[in-house]
């Protein structure tokens, strides 16, 4: 059997930990994957937690270039971690299951996404399974101490899964962090003994500090699930940890939200976007590149959607405004998906009739307490959209128009301001329309100097 | 000091040998993180060391220093530029080669480089005007050919501080005219500038690891290369393991040449030993906290134990001088291994930690504001030199303002979400309710109709069996019979 060759840098930016226990051959392949898809300079130590399979003694004689640590008995992948991490060198720690694969160029988007925000303690990438479908784009932990990872078995595609947001934690199977503050935090906790949920606690000490884990979609990797443990074995594990956890983290725990059901689906959104300020969402046929981009950029700390009412526009602008942390929603039908998201919104900006048909009779009912923005698209191309438009005027808390015939027609229905701006351009229009609404954005941000060290 | 001015950043550079396996620089780096930080508001801090990250190490704590870069007036220029203050720290090199075993380089690649010129001149002295230099718990070899070299670079200093008598007594010998002070070796402070949680989460996962018992403990660190010296230790701690049968000798390796002492004195001990594998600063100090006692030849792990108020003995073996000096880190200096037990307990019996540990924060405290009030004037005039001088105070108040009405707008924004969405759990509440009530009613409603058709067709059934048996023939022939009874009847009532 060749050799699987690592590279080893003397200066390594990243140190890649990864623990075992059984399964050389998941294993193998994911070294290959780091051997052949990273281009940062890093190191990989992989520590054995006595695998019964012979797996040790193959990470000894067949891994070239790694640290390799032979555990003689299992310590717990928690322990096994912290061990790792003690004699890395790399300033950023990735931690990687032995049965993931990473994709290419996955370290350097996770690298640079912690490098760009000081308040983010980690990174995690997106997990997809061994068929290609999406196994978890973020997760979310609920007031009872449960967990729900995002996009389990969706089409990765999606864009529902393919805009950052702050995750409530990341899984340990591919995550990056900081090694400072893995240290600084005390590394993982051994109460979570052999493994599980020790990414949840260390997730909920970050957020103590005021730090929060980022779910950067466009680092991926393939990630074959209990590949050593067993799905029975795991859900044991799982459930007995899950107590240690909701008795450690009672205080933190209730303040969440609790777990979604078929009564309250609106939970899961809701837990999403549970750190974001405001919740705005823009809807539009076609796409609004500018205003989108504006908005996220004004709006850093708010959830920002572009509810897609014409339908799916292409990928290249779902990427550019899922790197601007936008979300992009294409569903078959608005009003279920407005009523999904029971009261969500607080702000509603509708661009043009067109959009306004599409949502509008739902919004009474679903958004009721969202400030309504209408700007005006041109005259509506028929009745429909004519009474699409004078109901959103009704509505309205803002309307912006482009010439004076606009302004008079709206100042007759719109109980909210009206204004015309015929020269400036949308985007800024609307952020201070937003802002005149209460929505302080950018302004609201931490003040300089509060932000934790990098 | 303009009180405004404190405002300002305060740029300060920490230089010394952060890049190499060494407990104590690491301990030094991590107390003047912590100390520095909370004395000085708008701190910046940035460490230097000979090639930092490019040689970083796993005590760098995740955070490796910058690289001098090799040696030349422009570096030192750019330096001076982009600090207001500079702390050197640690062990202080003079002889350039001699370090080249710790980096792994050829002798030429550090003489090259020459590190020591940043450690000993510093920025040199006119640069020093505007950007001083101090000295912190430097230690000083002897400087030999290279004592003008202190002479001249130091004199000029206002703050200079080293970790032990001989060193002052060497720099006075080379010529140094600035004032010298002795502080402690500054992993004492260790205990404040770790959080005690992480402490304890440390402490676990040695104990997880089994390399640290769930009883009591003795820590022994070093002495390096002396392994010949374990059979003889171990001898020596015999009487205390025989004293205390729980306890257990944690036998750790801070840097390589420890790592063989340590393994020699675990095989010594036998099953009274763990042997911890590689540890981070954080589980030295947890290993030092949750000790008993700790015997060691390192004055940062005698002084961090003495921070942490636990009985510390200094084992100095070879009558090196240098740990003679730095005995005030430590309750004791035994000289011979078969005096470490009744040492040990001596210390421990004495029940004077606590004062041990306040002695040695006390300079340290002292000579820690002294840097932090050089380090504060150097940022408020440099900052004013480069017109980043403070805002005035009005704007310093609407700064405050503002940030707290973000805050409040922030903290109200999440209330109102957090209201909104229970708001909407209880529409979906009344909503299941009002289905689950509907679909009950309905079930009843279909329960009820299926009793009323059952019934109905009972009826129905009883109807057709009453009309079959009214068409009998016996039904009809005995119509007669049934009148006459009715009457019968009817005459026995009256």
């Amino acid at each position: 059997m060749t050799a699987v060759a690592l590279s080893s840098s003397p200066s390594p930016v990243a140190s890649i930990l990864v623990v075992t226990y059984g399964g050389w051959e998941w294993c193998r392949r994911a070294l290959e994957a780091v051997a052949r898809n990273t281009d940062v300079p890093h190191e990989v130590i992989v520590v054995d937690n006595a695998s019964p399979d012979g797996t040790g003694e193959r990470l000894r004689d067949e891994v070239r270039g790694a640290t390799v640590i032979l555990n003689p008995r299992n310590v717990g992948f928690g322990p096994a971690v912290n061990q790792a991490a003690a004699v890395a060198r790399g300033r950023f720690l990735a931690l990687l299951n032995p049965d993931a694969e990473v994709q290419p160029g996955w370290l350097p988007l996770l690298v640079e996404a912690l490098r760009r925000r000081r308040d983010v303690g980690a990174v995690v990438g997106r997990l997809l399974n061994v068929d290609g479908s999406l196994q978890e784009a973020g997760s979310l932990l609920w007031s009872d101490g449960s967990t729900l990872a995002l996009g389990v078995g969706a089409d990765p595609s999606d864009p529902a899964y393919r805009f950052s947001f702050s995750s409530d934690y990341g899984s340990a199977a591919c995550l990056l962090i900081r090694r400072s503050t893995f240290l600084d935090e005390g590394g993982f906790d051994a109460a979570y003994l052999p493994a599980y949920c020790e990414d949840v606690d260390l997730a909920l000490r970050l957020r103590e500090r005021g730090l929060r884990v980022l779910y950067e979609p466009r680092a991926a990797a393939v990630h074959a699930r209990f590949a050593s443990s067993g799905e029975d074995g795991a859900a044991r594990l799982i459930e007995r940890n899950r107590q240690v956890l909701r008795s450690r983290w009672a205080g933190a725990l209730a303040g969440r939200i609790a777990p979604p059901d078929e009564d309250h689906p609106h939970r899961t959104v809701a837990g999403r976007d549970a750190d974001a300020l405001d919740r705005i969402v823009v809807a539009a046929p076609s796409t609004p590149m500018a205003t989108l981009l504006e908005l996220a950029r004004r709006f850093p700390e708010d959830r920002v959607t572009w509810l897609a009412t014409g339908g799916r526009p292409d990928a290249e602008a779902i990427d550019e405004l899922a790197e601007a942390g936008v979300e992009v929603a294409v569903p078959e039908r608005a009003a279920a998906w407005l009523d999904e998201r029971l009261f969500h919104f607080s702000a509603v900006v509708l661009l043009g009739a067109g959009a306004a048909a599409v949502v509008v009779d739902e919004l009474e009912a679903a958004q009721p307490q969202a400030e309504v923005v209408y700007a005006f698209d041109g005259p509506p191309r028929d009745a429909s959209l004519r009474r699409a438009e004078v109901t959103a005027l009704r509505r309205a808390a803002s309307v912006v128009c482009a010439n004076e015939a606009e302004r008079r027609f709206a100042s007759e229905l719109c109980p909210g301001e009206v204004r015309v701006d015929a020269d400036a351009d949308l985007p800024s229009v609307l952020v201070a329309e937003l802002r005149r609404l209460g929505f302080a954005g950018d302004l609201a941000a931490p003040p300089a100097g509060t932000a934790p060290r990098p | 000091m303009d009180a405004a001015a404190t405002r300002a950043p305060v740029r300060v550079g920490i230089w010394g040998l952060f890049d190499v396996e060494d407990f104590g620089a690491a301990a030094i780096l991590r107390v003047l993180r912590h100390e520095l930080a909370r004395r000085i508001p708008g701190l910046e801090l940035r460490t230097f060391s000979p090639l930092g990250y490019d040689h970083a190490t796993r005590w760098d704590g995740g955070e490796p220093s910058e690289p001098f870069g090799p040696w030349s007036p422009e570096r030192v220029g750019e330096l001076a530029e982009a600090l207001d203050a500079v702390v050197v720290a640690g062990e202080v090199v003079v002889d350039d080669a001699g370090l080249a075993p710790a980096y792994g380089l050829p002798p030429e690649d550090l003489v090259a480089r020459a590190p020591s010129r940043f450690l000993v001149e510093g920025l040199g002295p006119e640069l020093e005007a505007d950007c001083p230099v101090a000295y912190f718990a430097a230690g000083l070899p002897d400087p030999g050919p290279h004592a003008p070299r202190l002479a001249a670079a130091l004199s000029p200093r206002s703050i200079v501080s080293v970790g032990d008598e001989a060193a002052r007594d060497r720099l006075a010998a080379a010529g140094v005219a600035a004032p010298v002070e002795v502080v402690p070796h500054p992993a004492a402070l260790l205990p404040a500038a770790i959080r005690p949680d992480v402490l304890d989460r440390r402490l676990e996962y040695l104990r997880a690891m089994g390399w640290y018992p769930r009883g009591e403990a003795v820590v022994v660190v070093g002495p390096a290369g002396r392994v010949d010296a374990a059979p003889a230790v171990a001898e020596g701690l015999a009487p205390l393991l025989a004293d205390r049968p729980g306890a257990v000798v944690v036998c750790a390796g801070l840097a390589p040449g420890d790592d063989a002492f340590a393994d020699a004195l675990a095989r010594a001990l036998g099953d009274r030993a763990h042997r911890p594998g590689a540890l981070t600063l954080e589980d030295v100090a947890a290993a030092l906290q949750g000790s008993a006692g700790v015997v060691t030849s390192s004055v940062a792990v005698a002084a961090a134990a003495a921070g942490f108020e636990r009985p510390a003995i200094l084992l100095d073996l070879d009558a090196d001088p240098r740990l003679e000096e730095a005995a005030h880190a430590a309750d004791a200096v035994v000289r011979s291994a078969r005096d470490v037990a009744a040492a040990l307990e001596k210390v421990a019996a004495a029940g004077s930690a606590g004062e041990v540990a306040a002695g040695l924060a006390a300079p340290l405290h002292a000579e820690l504001d002294r840097l932090a009030a050089m380090a504060v004037d150097a940022g408020a005039s440099r900052g004013a030199a480069r017109g980043s001088v403070a805002p005035d105070a009005d704007l310093e108040e609407l700064r405050r303002r503002l940030a707290a009405l973000a805050s409040a707008h922030r903290t109200r924004g999440r209330l109102l979400v957090a209201q909104r969405w229970r708001f909407a759990d209880r529409v979906r509440d009344s909503e299941a309710r009002e289905r689950r009530t509907r679909d009950e009613l309905e079930r009843r409603i279909a329960d009820l109709e299926g009793e009323r058709a059952r019934l109905e067709a009972e009826v129905a059934g009883k109807d057709r069996e009453l009309a079959t048996l009214l068409d009998t023939r016996t039904f009809r022939y005995t119509a007669g019979l049934r009148r006459l009874w009715g009457r019968l009847r009817g005459a026995g009532r009256r």
